[in-house]
């Protein structure tokens, strides 16, 4: 007979079944796997880049049509993560009544069948020259000594001994670390500034976070952000063996108010609350000095180049940055087969190669050591101070502790679950004929096979502590 | 110099001992699998010292360059084999699986990078340990897992195509197989989860968001993810056997690419695990 059952309440089975779990993390997967075969916009240098990406096939646009080149923030990709936390909400609720009753926090007296833990082809069973009534305190004390607790079953005689009791509640812990996750990575991404500022030895800086550098993302919560002073005293680059192996940066700072003087270096960023500036990568920050014809100085200035690890850069100079001059830098001079090169990184001989060009035509091509001159139309120009400067990404985002939470509460559920998984042994305590016969039957949570050697040995154990044998 | 001769006294042990396992198998003599593990014994002492060198050397825990992870994955996996074989001969038949993974991995890295890397700032962390130790304690396990799950397949289909068992009688009955596999599968994925936490809270530090979608994250991700994914299979469905054996193995490869295969797979990454030409 078929029955006719609202058609609502079937979805709502669906949606909080462990199968439709199955089905929401495989295409999670499949959508973050697509990810890395489809070229993600945000992995292009350059804006220019992308779009000539873009233009070069009809199945490139397509794929931006589809948002699939911003997949992780996709329409598709949001969704399926919506579903994802809907059926772990709904399954996790679905399971509380169990795992309580696994757990025995329900209140229930558990059931044990003496019956099905006799015939069970795995119990094991022993003889005691003791009556019954004398063994329940013993068996207790006897699991108690080794960390099992103990319940007494419904049906006289019969016990329920269990190690790791409450395993079953890191499925809690371990699930709903993703939800703190979801939670702390949402603040995270929608408090989060993001800007950079490149800021030479002996400079010093004063604004507001967006206003001291360049915005990468501005917040859309938490909009308002705070003052910010840095002076950068002193940068230092060391090298090993050509490898550029630490990087010291030396400032004062003022964030939100609180002072500091702090080293920073890679892998270890200033952070001042929810302000964070990490230093990634140094550049050059030459003075460049600039002569008229009759020997006055008519300019002087830092200029920040990304010149290290042979990157080219250019700037511009005269009234009206008429002069275009791109820039090479060699930390440590020599020439090659005619070829102009860098022995090591380590700034021993440095010389810059400079193409000096006016409105396309070219005035100068040469490189000059450190303090000599290049001409362009009878003025000079030198590099004299060699001074370096740090490319900063300023941070601000609130978020963290939530994140934090989830990985500990994660990591301890996980630890909870799968390795101090639950085992239990059924116990019957019954008399028979004069003699009293107990019987154990153990079960373990996913190695029942491997237990069996475990259940076997503390069997033999419980029997010599019952019949009082050392 | 003592580096390299050691690093070749493990290559020509890990292959010899290869042959050996691979003739034992393929021809069901159990003699050979025994010299096979006297040959893995010495090899490995010579593994501990190199890999207790390098540390010395640098001290940073080895992980500068192919050879360096190779090193430090292979021992994972061979002490794991070693630590099964002392404590029960019959669940060593992993090493058909643990030991050409390791051989394979130090040709590798002898290839690609056999002297000491200077570290690089970026590398100077207090992070590099636990995320890499992590990281290749997760490699080892999964090796052991797919060992254990070729040996499941193997074990098998002998019982299924003869009926009877004979020379894969000296390894545990499929059930113990079955859960031995499961076992690492659980360490793997704990410690893969350490490596992704630990290696989030790097970011934070080295380049400023916990999570930045790099390749290498997203590999790492995709490969937990699926671990996981067997973990319910496993737990929630009632997977058991061949199946999931088969699963286990293919799995491998995912944890392959994001560790060895990133810069052959995709561009861009922010992860660089060696010498970059
Ligand atoms: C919609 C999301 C998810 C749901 C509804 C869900 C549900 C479940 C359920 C019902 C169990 C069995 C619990 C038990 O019998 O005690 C389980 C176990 C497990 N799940 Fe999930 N799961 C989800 C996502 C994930 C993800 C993303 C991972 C990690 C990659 C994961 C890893 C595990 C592990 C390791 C176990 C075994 C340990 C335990 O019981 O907690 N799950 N899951």
């Amino acid at each position: 007979m078929r029955t006719n059952k609202p058609s609502g309440n079937s979805l709502y089975k669906f949606l909080k079944s462990i199968r439709f779990t199955t089905t929401v993390l495989s295409s999670l997967i499949v959508v973050y796997f697509l990810s890395l075969l489809v070229p993600q916009k945000m992995l292009f240098p350059t804006a220019a880049q992308y779009r000539a990406w873009l233009g070069e096939s009809p199945l490139h646009r397509l794929l931006d049509a589809l948002r699939l080149t911003e997949i992780y923030a996709s329409p598709l990709t949001m969704f399926l993560l919506g579903l994802f936390f809907l059926n772990l909400i709904l399954v996790a609720v679905d399971r509380i009544p169990v795992v309580l009753r696994r757990a025995y926090l329900n209140g229930e007296v558990p059931r044990v069948d003496p019956g099905l833990v006799k015939e069970s082809s795995s119990t094991i069973s022993f003889m005691v020259a003791a009556p019954a009534g004398s063994l329940a305190d013993r068996t207790g004390r006897f699991f108690r000594k080794r960390r099992w607790g103990v319940v007494t079953g419904r049906v006289a005689g019969t016990f329920v001994a269990v190690r790791n009791r409450l395993s079953p509640l890191g499925f809690f812990l371990f699930h709903g670390s993703f939800i703190l996750c979801l939670l702390g990575g949402l603040v995270l991404t929608y408090t989060r500034f993001t800007g950079k500022v490149a800021v030479a030895e002996g400079e010093t800086l004063q604004g507001r976070l967006d206003t001291v550098g360049a915005v990468v993302k501005s917040p859309l919560l938490f909009r308002k952000l705070p003052e910010m002073l840095l002076h950068v005293d002193r940068i230092e680059t060391r090298y090993e063996e050509g490898a550029a192996s630490d990087l010291i940066i030396d400032v004062d700072s003022v964030i939100g108010g609180v002072s500091r003087k702090e080293r920073i270096r890679v892998n270890e960023p200033l952070t001042q609350g929810a302000v964070s500036l990490v230093a990634q990568t140094v550049g050059l920050a030459p003075v460049v000095v600039v002569t008229a014809p009759d020997g006055r100085v008519v300019d002087t200035a830092v200029v920040k180049l990304n010149v290290l690890k042979g990157h080219g850069d250019s700037f511009a100079l005269g009234s009206r940055n008429q002069y275009h001059i791109t820039v090479r830098y060699f930390p440590d001079y020599a020439v090659y087969n005619g070829a102009e090169t860098s022995r090591s990184p380590e700034p021993r001989n440095p010389a810059f190669h400079l193409v000096i060009e006016k409105e396309g035509a070219q005035l100068y091509d040469g490189t000059v050591r450190l303090g000599e001159e290049a001409a362009m139309e009878g003025f000079r120009v030198a590099f004299k101070e060699l001074h370096y400067c740090a490319n900063f990404q300023i941070i601000r985002e609130y978020g963290q502790w939530p994140l934090i939470a989830g990985f500990l509460l994660g990591s301890l559920g996980l630890i909870m679950r799968l390795i101090f998984y639950q085992k239990r042994v059924q116990l019957v305590v019954e008399e028979r004929e004069g003699a009293t016969m107990v019987y154990l039957l153990g079960q373990a949570e996913y190695f029942p096979h491997s237990f069996a050697g475990e259940i076997a040995a503390l069997a033999a154990d419980l029997q010599h502590e019952l019949n009082g044998e050392k | 110099m003592l580096d390299t001769a050691l690093i070749w006294f493990c290559i020509y042990c890990y292959a010899v001992a290869t042959i050996l396992l691979l003739t034992g198998f393929v021809f069901s003599k159990n003699k050979l699998l025994k010299i096979a593990g006297f040959l893995v014994l010495p090899a490995f002492l010579a593994h501990t010292t190199l890999f207790g060198m390098r540390w010395v050397r640098t001290g940073w825990f080895p992980a500068n360059g192919e050879l360096e992870n190779a090193l430090t994955a292979g021992w994972f996996a061979i002490a794991f084999t070693v630590y099964l074989f002392a404590r029960n001969r019959s669940t060593s038949g992993v090493a058909l699986f643990t030991v050409p993974a390791t051989l394979l991995l130090m040709g590798y890295g002898v290839m690609k990078a056999p002297s000491p890397l200077p570290m690089e700032a970026s590398l100077k962390s207090s992070w590099l340990l636990i995320h890499v130790l992590f990281a290749q304690l997760a490699f080892g396990s999964y090796l052991l897992v797919s060992g254990f799950g070729l040996l499941y397949v193997l074990k098998d289909r002998r019982i299924r195509s003869e009926n009877a068992i004979g020379f894969y009688g000296r390894f545990p009955a499929l059930e113990i197989i079955d859960e031995l596999m499961f076992k690492f599968v659980i360490y793997g994925f704990i410690a893969q989860a350490i490596m992704i936490v630990s290696g989030s809270i790097w970011a934070k530090e080295l380049w400023g968001s916990y999570w930045g979608w790099d390749p290498v994250e997203v590999w790492a991700l995709v490969s937990w993810l699926l671990y996981g994914l067997s973990i319910h299979l496993r737990v929630t469905l009632g997977w058991r056997g061949r199946r999931l054996a088969w699963l286990m193995i293919f799995l491998l490869s995912t944890v392959i690419i994001s560790y060895w295969g990133i810069n052959i797979v995709v561009e861009n990454s922010k992860h660089i695990f060696g010498v970059v030409s």
